[in-house]
């Protein structure tokens, strides 16, 4: 097996495998045509009702492109990010890193095995997986990487609800995975492990998944029972990319995001003694149809100056989406947001969302929106904000290439 | 003819308790026992603030006090304070003569969100009158303060013993 050829010690990070991958790599390309435009390919089943939810599915993603694909594509029924850290810390490690990384999700993502893949056969059906690296605030500080940061990578500063718990926060890098299929997923993620087993450690894996979609194409709902992400922006709209995307003279850091992660617990005990009345003003949306309150359906405006024969605010001044909603695209985030469950913790279910957002510089967006959110969400009493991590999300590369290639000058 | 009497006694009863029940606030857990000024005070001064008062305590969030003069303006100041079971708002100073109306929205401890509002005067009421307290609203549960439920229920319990007497006498001439 090939498998022997890579670095037998952890020791240098320059594993022989780059050998191999150099190989793969020269080899796969002959076409230097430039990025592919349509970025996924066609769903493979053609006897499916051409329904939002299947029409939206295929089943491979391209890897390469302008963009890492597992941002505008459409979120997958379930994701792993994984929190990874260098063993050794230098631009060489993390090089070496990044190069599997791009070649394993290359590889992946095409439903091929990866190199060396012990059970290659679980890499057969992609079931829409993406794999799509981001690098930490601790990789800017690397020796030769202090230049290369983006600017809009700003750190985050504390916020008043923050309450991290040990064990879910910044790491040099981030593999976020997702698929379809769980099964393929966890194989990724066994897959990518293993391969930087000599490099790195994983310092956290957080699994998150979402409910299947409706037939109706209505949004789904997160596990305090609402209806969670109607006010988002739609990918492949002028105001995505402006929300998204950032702008930039270097073709290393053009076309690239930052991605925030927190892990925030659902307090389900204290959640579910709630009235449906109280629910829906702690959010400002009714709870079973997700329109705001005054209006009458989901997509609805919120009615933000509206107030009722009382004089009393219809959506109240501390209801969440008042507080969390912006007004022009660089203000706004997208979010992507899983559900996550992790069993029991302190005698009842560990449950809640891993918040995922994307955003071109969270100093227009993410960083005031928490601030609003921390200083007097409703909300904020039946969540707790247990971990977050923020990571630079390169743009996409061609093929042969490899993920962040450019930062590394 | 004994029976006759109980069976009219009995109608009588159930009807008296399902007015009663059909009142305000009697489906509510969380009660409002009182209000600053009370409903209907006519005042002297201008008073600096407005607090609604419940049997149970309220979450901090989720609460909104609002009071309206009679041309529905705003004549509040600050943000609402809820502490324990009162929620307050702060007036602006030496508020003209009329009429005013405070509303107010909590979420009780349990998780009952309440809605209502009750009326004072400031030295003579406004012309014309503001609408009377607590119209019917949607958004939540609405609620004046209990006494005018418990009012009913003793004047129908009355009003109950009064007819089952005259139905004794009848029968028994
Ligand atoms: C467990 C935590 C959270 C839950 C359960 C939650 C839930 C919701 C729900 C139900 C909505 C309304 C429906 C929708 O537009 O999707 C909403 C809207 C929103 N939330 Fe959250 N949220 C959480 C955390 C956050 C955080 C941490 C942020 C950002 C810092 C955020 C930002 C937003 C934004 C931007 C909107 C749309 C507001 C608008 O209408 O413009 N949320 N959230
Ligand atoms: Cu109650």
């Amino acid at each position: 097996m090939t498998h022997t050829s890579q670095a037998p010690t952890s020791g240098s990070p320059r594993v022989s495998r780059r050998g191999l991958l150099a190989v793969g790599g020269a080899g796969i390309l002959g076409a230097a045509g430039g990025f592919i435009v349509g970025r996924e390919s066609a769903p493979m089943t053609s006897d499916q009702p051409a329904t939002a939810a299947t029409a939206a599915a295929p089943q491979t993603y391209d890897f390469h492109g302008a963009h890492q694909a597992g941002i505008s594509t459409p979120a997958q029924q379930h994701a792993a990010y994984l929190g990874i850290n260098l063993q050794e810390r230098s631009t060489n490690a993390l090089a070496a890193v990044l190069r599997l990384v791009s070649d394993d999700a290359a590889r992946m993502m095409a439903g091929k095995p990866a190199l060396a893949d012990p059970s290659g056969m679980l890499a057969a059906t992609a079931s829409g997986l993406t794999i799509t690296v981001g690098l930490g605030h601790r990789a800017f500080e690397l020796p030769g990487m202090q230049a290369s940061r983006p600017e809009a990578f700003a750190a985050l500063p504390a916020f008043a609800t923050d309450a991290f718990e040990p064990g879910w926060g910044d790491t040099d890098l981030l593999v976020h995975i997702g698929s379809q299929d769980p099964l393929v997923l966890s194989h990724a993620i066994r897959v990518i492990t293993v391969d930087l087993s000599t490099l790195a450690r994983i310092a956290w894996i957080q699994q998150g998944f979402r409910a299947l979609p409706d037939p109706s194409g209505a949004t789904g709902r997160n596990l305090m029972g609402q209806v969670d992400g109607t006010v988002n922006p739609v990918p492949g709209t002028a105001e995505f990319d402006e929300t998204v995307w950032m702008q930039h003279p270097s073709p290393a850091i053009n076309g690239g995001t930052v991605l925030i992660l927190r892990r925030i617990r659902m307090l389900l005990d204290t959640w579910d003694v709630l009235d449906t009345g109280a629910k829906e003003l702690v959010i400002g949306r009714d709870l079973s149809t997700g329109a705001p309150l005054g209006g009458t359906s989901e997509r609805d405006p919120m009615p933000l100056a509206a107030t009722n024969d009382l004089g009393l605010p219809v959506i109240p001044t501390d209801a969440h989406a008042r507080l969390a909603h912006a007004s022009t695209p660089r203000t706004r985030i997208l979010r992507r947001p899983y559900s996550y469950d992790h069993g029991m913790h302190a005698g009842t279910n560990d449950v809640g969302l891993l918040f995922v957002a994307y955003t071109q510089d969270p100093r227009d967006s993410f960083i005031p929106m928490q601030r609003r959110l921390a200083e007097s969400d409703a909300l904020n009493r039946w969540v707790s904000t247990i971990g977050s991590a923020s990571y630079f999300v390169p743009p996409g590369v061609r093929e042969g290439g490899f993920i962040g290639e450019g930062l590394l000058a | 003819m004994r029976r006759g009497f109980a069976r009219v006694l009995a109608v009588v009863l159930v009807g008296a308790l399902a007015v009663a029940a059909g009142g305000p606030s009697a489906s509510a857990h969380t009660q409002l026992v009182a209000t600053s000024p009370s409903e209907g005070a006519v005042l002297t001064t201008s008073p600096a603030s407005v607090s609604a008062t419940f049997n149970e305590s309220l979450l901090t969030t989720g609460g909104a006090m609002v009071v309206l003069d009679a041309e529905r303006r705003s004549v509040g100041t600050g943000d609402a304070r809820v502490q324990r079971a009162t929620i307050a708002l702060d007036l602006q100073p030496s508020l003209p003569d009329g009429t005013y109306r405070a509303a107010y929205r909590v979420i009780s401890a349990d998780g009952h969100p309440v809605e209502g509002s009750f009326t004072f005067i400031v030295g003579s009421p406004s012309k014309p009158e503001v609408q009377g307290t607590a119209p019917a609203n949607a958004a939540g549960e609405q609620q004046s303060p209990a006494w005018p439920a418990i009012v009913l229920l003793a004047a129908a319990l009355l009003g109950a013993v009064a007819v089952g007497w005259w139905v004794v006498r009848r029968v028994r001439e």
